[in-house]
């Protein structure tokens, strides 16, 4: 699906926050049986699209949609024309992908868990906020173990303490995460990519990435200490 | 209560997926047949389950087990 969003639309989405890294949700009226939400990416392309199976006593929403009906994408295009929509904020998008029936595997709201796997990007940097100094799953060779969770840079950078990885995280310790290692893995390698759900009394909404097959040799390239921040 | 896991725990968590950056998520098994839920590993090495009954030591663990979203568990 690629429905471009008027130049107008446009300018008006730059100055609302965002949903996730680069994208919005856009609620464009919801109505039972027919396209609801939409995926604005880079505030000018709509890519994706849900509809409402359910309106009561939850919402409950389709699989994310690649591919419209004439007659769908025109209701697309007549909300964005008539700026009949507003911007979904991430705990509600978070909210609505916990409700949907049949989250699409591709789904970059939900956790990175639940996600499809994809390659990350040739010298791609992620990080890893932990509370141990010897994290085990960062080896002495500078690999990382398989299965193992990370951040990305730019999500990661925004974190100024260790109480702030906790919390962006939604981490169970109650340990500060003060450890931030640098990891780039030497040649792309197969993620899972998501949206930290609340958890641990904690809001979470921090991207999380998981290196499915691990990473090589001379991944961990740097590390950092945090101030605790308690 | 916290406990810090022997290494051949250790080793086998650290073959295991995490539930999270830092973390996993486990279920207890004592060699009494006691089931103990609700425990969190961190750093494959300390083990914190939620205070009460029943109250073990390391000597007790017959199995460890990630939550059922995660994987199959491993006896020692």
């Amino acid at each position: 699906m690629y429905i471009s969003v008027p130049s107008s639309v446009t300018s008006t989405l730059i100055r609302k926050p965002e949903t996730g890294m680069g994208y919005q949700i856009l609620d464009i009226g919801q109505k039972r049986n027919d396209v609801s939400f939409v995926l604005v990416e880079n505030a000018e392309v709509v890519t994706a699209a849900w509809s409402v199976e359910q309106e009561s006593p939850i919402i409950r929403l389709s699989a994310r949609k690649a591919s419209v009906y004439p007659s769908e994408e025109q209701r697309i295009q007549k909300a964005l024309a008539t700026g009949d929509f507003r911007v979904i904020d991430r705990p509600a998008a978070v909210h609505l992908s916990l409700a949907t029936k049949s989250r699409s595997a591709g789904s970059s709201l939900g956790p990175a868990s639940d996600a499809l796997s994809e390659m990350s990007s040739r010298l791609e940097k992620f990080l890893r906020f932990s509370a141990y100094k010897n994290d085990r799953r960062i080896l002495l060779d500078g690999s990382v173990l398989p299965e193992t969770y990370v951040t990305t840079h730019e999500d990661g950078e925004t974190v100024r303490t260790g109480m702030e990885a906790v919390r962006r995280y939604a981490l169970p310790s109650p340990m500060p995460a003060v450890h931030k290692f640098y990891l780039r893995p030497p040649d792309p390698i197969r993620v899972r990519r998501g949206v930290v759900a609340p958890a641990n009394n904690q809001p979470g909404g921090g991207i999380e990435a998981i290196f499915i097959e691990g990473s090589s040799a001379g991944t961990r390239f740097d590390y950092k200490e945090l101030p605790s921040g308690e | 209560m916290q406990i810090t896991l022997d290494s051949k725990w250790t080793d086998y968590l650290l073959t295991q997926p995490e539930s999270g950056m830092g973390y996993q998520r486990v279920r207890i098994r004592l060699k009494n047949g006691q089931a103990v839920i609700g425990g969190i590993v961190f750093n494959a090495e300390i083990l914190r389950v939620p205070e009460g009954p029943p109250v073990f030591s390391q000597n007790d663990i017959a199995s460890i087990e990630l939550e059922p979203s995660a994987q199959a568990g491993a006896s020692c």
